[in-house]
């Protein structure tokens, strides 16, 4: 009977255990608006090289798949040149991807393969205004306090 | 495109015996990456490469290969190397491509069939060589011989390349006039940059050079195809008059007609489809390295001025090249190829 009890507190302590750990897991893995806010001033503090220590490589640029460390690089020094801005203070819209999310890219083989391969399930959308119009970046898991990068795309309707 | 391809049949026929289809990483500076089926990886040295797979070195890393003929190809940095696989006349043979940057080569010169080399604006045949390929981020190329003999293919063009020559070969186009290197190294970041800045300096027109490559993958791969589809419909035929005989209790003549007939068009079939194969692939690298790095540079550098008329005319153009990359490449493709 005592076995039997021992048993039984042991099987919920593992439980809450799974629960816990597991719970903690997604909630790191999913980007919060702090951390979305902390990338939009990154980008536009124009620090380059943060900003491409927290971009995955592949990265999504719309429809195109950045292998190389080097584009990325060049990516971001560029459209930091051109002098492309985020506007703080305005809406951040955050939805977890989905299976239609890919559509925000392009319709086509290379990005719904991107989806498949390389984007985490609990990676988000942050909808967010820039120069020109609505941006979308693809966000997931957290290099200290900014989420780390996956795609890029925009304006969108 | 298919004289390109002949071109390389006639040279390969000539050289016997078999060629190793793989690659060991045997030595690794900085940072590798590795595609292989589809999915990128960090290379490790003692890797094995096969056919399909890809290397990407970075800024500050390259890598070095060896096959089992002691051939060694070392993967200079910022660069992308394919090893893939081809039916020629003289059988199944390695395509070594660089797609992008600067790989040399140094194969051994008694140790059986050397492969054909190729990037995205020509192939080359070789004998006993060492020599360079450089791969420009135009489209272009450059081949540059230590040692040995390279015959350069483009456009229904060739050129023979002997120790300290070489030769350049613009996106689109045959070669053209060979070189003496005069015992000077090459400089490819400087080759490449001014390559390159010259095709952003005119997106439009260098994107329209980039979609005459991509014209020629599909053409070869339609070429294939058809080739394909034919002899399938043949079979099909040639197996209902072979049915009709053994419906009729003729077997030994049904026998003798199978092996006549329909087992020959089964032994062309794989080769055939390994070509589709290898221009679908050829075209996928195209895309993602080529025309993808130069619409990822266009949309940054015009990111606040997407109005522009250069732009905007690019933009249509790059959509229309897309299209016809969904359309006449991606089913001949596999999900894993990506």
């Amino acid at each position: 009977m005592k076995n039997k009890q021992i048993l039984i507190i042991f099987g919920v302590l593992v439980f809450y255990a799974v629960f816990l750990f597991s719970g903690c897991a997604t909630t790191r893995g999913v980007p919060r608006e702090g951390a979305v806010e902390n990338l939009m001033e990154l980008i536009n503090s124009g620090n380059t090289e943060m900003i491409v220590n927290i971009t995955n490589t592949p990265m999504l640029v719309d429809g195109e798949m950045v292998n190389r460390d080097q584009e990325v690089t060049s990516f971001w020094a560029q459209v930091n040149k051109a002098g492309f801005r985020i506007q703080t203070g305005k809406d951040i819209r955050i939805q977890p991807v989905d299976s239609d999310t890919y559509l925000l890219f392009g319709d086509t083989m290379e990005v719904k393969t991107f989806f498949s391969k390389y984007v985490p399930k609990t990676a988000v959308t942050a909808e967010i205004e820039g120069t020109g119009g609505k941006y979308v970046f693809l966000l997931s898991g957290r290099n200290g306090k900014y989420p780390y990068l996956f795609g890029f795309t925009g304006p969108v309707q | 495109m298919m004289k390109k391809l002949c071109a390389l049949i006639v040279f390969t026929g000539l050289v016997v015996g078999l060629y190793a289809q793989s690659a060991d990483i045997t030595y690794i500076d900085g940072w590798v990456d590795v595609i292989s089926k589809g999915a990128l990886t960090e290379a490790q040295e003692g890797d094995v490469l096969h056919s399909g797979d890809s290397v990407i070195t970075r800024d500050d890393s390259f890598a070095e290969l060896e096959q089992q003929n002691l051939s060694t190809i070392t993967v200079q940095p910022n660069s992308i190397f394919m090893i893939q696989e081809k039916e020629g006349a003289g059988g199944r043979e390695t395509v070594l491509s660089t797609t992008v940057g600067e790989v040399s080569f140094k194969f051994g010169k008694l140790l059986g069939k050397e492969p054909a080399i190729a990037t995205p604006s020509m192939v080359a045949g070789i004998r006993g060589t060492e020599f360079t390929v450089y791969a420009g981020e135009d489209g272009s190329s450059l081949v540059a011989v230590t040692s040995g003999l390279v015959t350069v293919s483009a456009e229904g063009k060739s050129v023979d390349l002997h120790q300290d020559e070489g030769v350049e070969v613009k996106s689109g186009e045959a070669p053209g006039e060979k070189f003496k290197l005069k015992g000077r190294e090459l400089d490819f970041s400087t080759w490449n940059k001014k390559k390159y800045d010259a095709l952003m300096a005119n997106p439009v027109t260098g994107l329209r050079q980039l979609g005459k490559q991509l014209d020629g993958f599909i053409a070869d791969i339609q070429e294939y195809d058809t080739v394909l589809k034919k002899m399938k419909a043949d079979k099909v035929k040639l197996k209902a008059s072979w049915q009709s005989m053994l419906d009729k209790g003729e077997k030994d003549k049904a026998r003798e007609f199978y092996n006549k007939n329909i087992m020959p068009i089964d032994q062309k079939l794989g080769p055939v489809f390994l070509n589709i194969r290898y221009y679908s692939l050829s075209a996928l690298s195209f895309r993602r390295f080529i025309l993808g790095k130069v619409y990822v540079d266009m949309k940054a550098r015009y990111i606040i001025d997407r109005k522009n008329e250069q732009y905007r005319k690019f933009i249509d153009n790059y959509r229309l090249l897309i299209g016809k990359f969904e359309k006449d490449v991606v089913p001949f493709l596999d999900r894993n190829d990506f």
